[in-house]
């Protein structure tokens, strides 16, 4: 990419440290189709583009309870927006008719269905935690040392617990 | 002439380019923490209603659906979730998807994705209610 070589022809000549999304940055790609030098005349445009302060990043950071429950909140997150489709599917082959039904309910019986359904749930759970631990530190409380670490336990144990105890009070209630 | 220019916020970037605020910057935030609080009891509601139901015989889950305080509170929790969730992809999209015309293309699949898919869970939903 030529936005890469002269990314490091920068950083070489100049020392200025230019991100890599700088390549997806319009206003700099728009300056190199126009052929315009990166001359030092050039520099304050470039310095203004590509010169922010770079946030630190998942490999710079020793894995920490607090970022893994983060991670976790997002990753959820995505789990439940794809276990839409198996909702879906359940769903309109109800509303469909007792054929498709049948096979719908046949999957959510099996080993594999009900494992998602477990998971379904325990990502509902764990992400529903995550909010309310988002909520408390919303407000500007639960960031201080021991009690963002509760917090983040409370996400990671709370949703496993919340999970089983749903899953045997359901059993139970059937 | 003699008017005194107005001194401005904006950076010296954002001026050349003309992109400033559209007087919108607190709506995604806000409407995801208002969802979310909505969002509290109804999945509570929802977990419970998929799991004692989930397994049984097409006439139970039929009934179990078509049962007027479920079916408000099923229209209620599919609605809002995913509301909720168009906005959670949009910022997932938004901060791995660098290419701006990627970005679009995605944020648009996003929206497409959940507009059908809400759709559709909401018209069986209405379907089996109204049978």
């Amino acid at each position: 990419m030529r936005c890469t070589a002269e990314a490091y022809r920068l950083k070489r000549a100049h020392g200025i440290a230019l991100r890599l999304s700088t390549r997806g940055c319009p206003h700099f790609r728009r300056l190199l189709a126009q052929g315009v030098e990166l001359a030092d005349s050039n520099l304050d445009t470039y310095a203004q583009t590509a010169r922010r302060p770079l946030s630190p990043h998942l490999q710079v950071y020793r894995p920490m309870l607090t970022m893994m429950m983060s991670i976790t909140h997002r990753i959820t997150g995505g789990g439940l927006y794809l276990g839409t489709l198996l909702l879906a599917w359940w769903l309109i082959a109800a509303a469909s008719g007792e054929a498709a039904f049948a096979t719908a309910s046949w999957f959510m019986g099996t080993i594999i269905g009900r494992l998602i359904l477990f998971g379904f749930t325990w990502a509902i759970f764990t992400h529903l935690l995550g909010g309310i631990r988002h909520m408390i530190q919303d407000s500007g409380r639960g960031m201080e040392h021991p009690q963002r670490e509760y917090l983040a336990h409370m996400m990671c144990w709370g949703g496993l617990g919340l999970t089983i105890l749903a899953w045997i009070a359901a059993y139970a209630a059937r | 002439m003699s008017e005194k220019p107005k001194a401005s916020m904006r950076t010296p970037l954002g001026q050349v380019r003309h992109f400033g605020s559209a007087r919108s910057g607190t709506k995604h935030a806000w409407h995801m923490r208002v969802t979310s609080i909505a969002l509290l009891p109804l999945t509570l509601a929802f977990v419970w209603f998929l799991l004692t139901v989930v397994g049984k015989d097409y006439a139970s889950v039929r009934a179990a659906i078509a049962n007027p305080v479920w079916s408000v509170i099923l229209l209620l929790f599919l609605t809002v979730s995913i509301y909720h969730m168009m906005l959670g992809m949009q910022t997932i999209i938004e901060d791995y998807v660098h290419g701006e015309t990627a970005k679009t293309w995605f944020l648009m699949l996003n929206m497409f994705f959940c507009a059908v898919i809400g759709l559709a869970l909401v018209y069986a939903v209405l379907r089996i209610g109204f049978a």
